[in-house]
């Protein structure tokens, strides 16, 4: 989360090759090219000799990155002035909505938002994409594309290869997930999704089954893992399904584990959106998504669908 | 006694004195002679581990791998170790391994078998801490794994298990925790697709094909067709068999179809049931944008003149031409107007399709075909293994 924070503020970094700093021009390109974001920042090669990730390059000696630094003086002052420009003109106006805006209404039945539409480049390429090959730990490829219907394309390969580390038992997994949502000048501020109760995809699949998760925008580190899952089941073929998972049936996982002391989701501190396909069948995978939108639907009532009593107090955790 | 002890303990610090030089202890400390202990252990862990899979692997070569070999697997295990059944985690571990081989993943009475292997009354703790602090912890991890496995590939536990179990470990142990935890979570999703498919899936690709065509279709009045090309043709192109899917709905819109427009035969995708993916194909026709156009909400105050143009009840209602409703099968993309599922997923099958299709649709004979197929996903999808890439080394 740091990293993402840190995105635009460390543009004059581009003295001393680290890692940051790699991902961050990485991400510019790959904008430019029309390519989604990798959680890894490096650009996935379909080339076979060079397997897995290409290697970062060898740091450049000083007086280079010094030469270059006063080259690109100028012109990075002048980025940044048009940046800092915009990002004010953007406070503005979120300060004059905060202020002056109409306060928040009562949902009424069908009320809907979209929170995410895939029909332009840019929306796709927001989203950032991981797999086991993102992290050097398997065969498993995933890709985020736009589609010519004007849709986004979830697809990949999911390698049914347990890597032999001694540790993993299970195949792999392929994610992509949404941006964390920022206010001006990228401060980091969660989704809200009050007053709404639904989650509504209109999506096209391949008959797999994904898993949708909600992130949590969380304080302390001992949330940071904590997300909120369900399951998203296709039908396959090619008709468009539409999805409605209401609010109330997602439950509490840490680092994918399901807790035993389940918690309501907080409509009001989701940090991101993403969809998992970890279903262990070797093979590719297609998600083909129009459009991710809220929906306040007055007949459900339910507040939550998981029990909240302790099974048993004697026992730690559970 | 006094004399004793000590000669004991000298005879103790000459053992590790021996080890620390030989490099197999790090200190003198009890830990790093522990230490030693679980390194010899290990080694015996590994040993046994290698012996049970190597019985595995001899009733695979042997027998047919089914659950009646897995069974005698575990009776000849018991049998052998009748009094104190030595070496049962490692045994369970490599049956862990072996479960997809012989085709039990799946089958519940296969991990009760296994779960029995343990020696049943003897780790059951008798106090809270025993309980707190993992009591018998590599015996339970199995356990543990064991269930794991059976939670990956959607097996619920039933009361036996459970029975078994707390004969075993006890009721209050973190392995029994994990079971009481299956139970409450898989069955809240064991229905929650809104698309279900039998637990068991068919063998049979043509019923395997109907299962996927069944669940792709939207419609109620829609009819799967088998057609065998044997049965069918004298001299078929190819030796396959063909089903189909259409509604009456999509007859009728192929009837209107102008002769025109051609119809795209578009495929090579995929669809999965479970783990079992097929190959399908569509036949579908370019969309009508007209009939996707939204209506802007200030188009009603772009000219102020419409504004005035309204008609009160004085007047004659002229009538307006009625709009047909769109069917399901029209979508922005394209109107899907049949879906078929091949043996050999090639070309030949579909030209057979089509042709088998203009019996029941005269039409389709006039109107020109297009074909556009995939060929990265017709068939055949290499995913390499370990044991490829090993070779293709040795020989570049």
């Amino acid at each position: 989360m740091a990293l993402i924070a840190t995105r635009r503020l460390c543009r004059f970094c581009l003295l001393g090759q680290n890692n940051k700093t790699k991902w961050l021009l990485n991400e510019q390109t790959n904008i430019n090219l029309g390519l989604c974001q990798r959680a890894s920042g490096y650009p996935l090669t379909k080339d076979k000799q060079n397997e897995g990730l290409q290697p970062p390059k060898k740091r450049k000696p000083i007086t280079k990155t010094v030469r270059d630094g006063v080259r690109n003086f100028r012109k990075e002052v002048k980025d940044n002035a048009v940046y800092f420009g915009q990002e004010v003109k953007r406070l503005v106006r979120e300060e004059r909505e905060r202020v002056f805006g109409d306060p928040p209404q009562q949902a009424v039945h069908g009320d809907y938002e979209y929170l995410f539409k895939f029909d332009h480049q840019r929306a796709v390429n927001s989203w950032v994409l991981s797999s086991d090959k993102e992290v050097c730990q398997g065969r498993s490829e995933s890709y985020f594309n736009l589609s010519k219907n004007k849709t986004g394309i979830f697809s990949g390969i999911l390698s049914g290869e347990i890597v032999k580390d001694g540790l993993r038992k299970k195949p792999s997994y392929c994610s992509v997930r949404s941006p964390f949502r920022t206010l001006a000048f990228d401060r980091i501020e969660a989704y809200q999704f009050e007053p709404f109760n639904c989650l509504v995809l209109r999506v096209r699949g391949d008959g797999r089954h994904y898993l949708l998760r909600l992130g949590v925008d969380a304080h302390f580190d001992v949330y940071w893992s904590d997300e909120y899952h369900y399951h998203l089941y296709t039908r396959g073929g090619p008709y468009w399904q539409i999805v409605k998972i209401p609010l109330s049936k997602f439950y509490l996982s840490n680092k994918g584990r399901i807790q035993d002391k389940q918690v309501k989701l907080d409509k009001t501190a989701v940090g991101y959106i993403g969809i998992n396909q970890s279903d262990g069948n070797a093979g590719t995978f297609h998600l083909e998504i129009d459009y991710i939108a809220l929906l306040y639907d007055e007949n459900h009532k339910e507040e939550f669908e998981y029990e909240l009593y302790e099974a048993n107090p004697d026992h730690v955790g559970t | 006694m006094e004399k004793l002890r000590k000669l004991c303990t000298y005879m103790l610090q000459r053992r590790s004195h021996i080890l620390y030089k030989n490099k197999l202890l790090t200190g003198y400390h009890t830990s790093s002679v522990r230490l030693w202990r679980d390194k010899v252990a290990i080694k015996i862990e590994e040993k046994l581990a290698v012996q049970h899979q190597g019985v595995f692997n001899e009733i695979l070569a042997k027998k047919k791998a089914d659950k009646a070999a897995f069974q005698t697997a575990i009776a000849y295990y018991i049998a052998k170790e009748k009094l104190y059944r030595r070496g049962h985690v490692e045994f369970i571990e490599a049956a862990l391994h072996q479960m997809k081989e012989f085709g039990v993943e799946r089958d519940l009475s296969a991990y009760k078998a296994l779960l029995r292997v343990f020696p049943e009354g003897k780790m059951i703790p008798k106090s809270v801490w025993q309980v707190e602090m993992f009591h018998y912890p590599k015996q339970q991890s199995c356990a543990i794994e064991l269930m794991d496995q059976m939670e990956y590939h959607d097996v619920c536990p039933d009361r036996e298990f459970g029975c078994i179990l707390e004969s075993i470990f006890g009721a209050e142990v973190h392995a029994f925790r994990k079971f009481r935890r299956m139970l409450y979570w898989l069955p809240k999703f064991k229905n929650a697709t809104p698309y279900p498919i039998p637990y068991t899936l068919p063998i049979d690709p043509i019923e395997l094909a109907m299962l996927a065509l069944k669940r792709m279709v939207i419609d109620n009045q829609n009819k799967l067709t088998v057609w065998k090309t044997l049965e069918a043709e004298e001299e078929p192109l190819e030796d396959t068999f063909i089903v189909s899917a259409m509604s009456p709905e999509q007859k009728e819109l192929i009837e209107e179809h102008p002769e025109t427009k051609p119809l795209i035969v578009e495929g090579g995708y995929k669809t999965w049931l479970r783990n079992i993916s097929q190959i399908y194909f569509v036949l579908r026709a370019d969309p009508n944008p007209e009939n996707f156009t939204k209506p802007s909400d200030d188009s009603r105050y772009e000219d102020e003149e419409d504004l005035f143009e309204f008609t009160t009840i004085f007047e004659e209602e002229k009538p307006k031409s009625v709009s047909k409703a769109l069917s399901i099968h029209e979508q922005p993309d394209g109107t899907v107007l049949g879906m078929c599922i091949t043996g050999t997923s090639s070309k030949n099958s579909l030209v057979t399709w089509i042709r088998y299709m203009q019996q029941t649709n005269p039409k389709l004979e006039k109107i020109p075909i297009v074909f556009q197929m995939r060929t990265p996903e017709s068939g055949l999808q290499v995913i390499e293994t370990d044991q490829e890439k090993n070779a293709s080394k040795f020989i570049s």
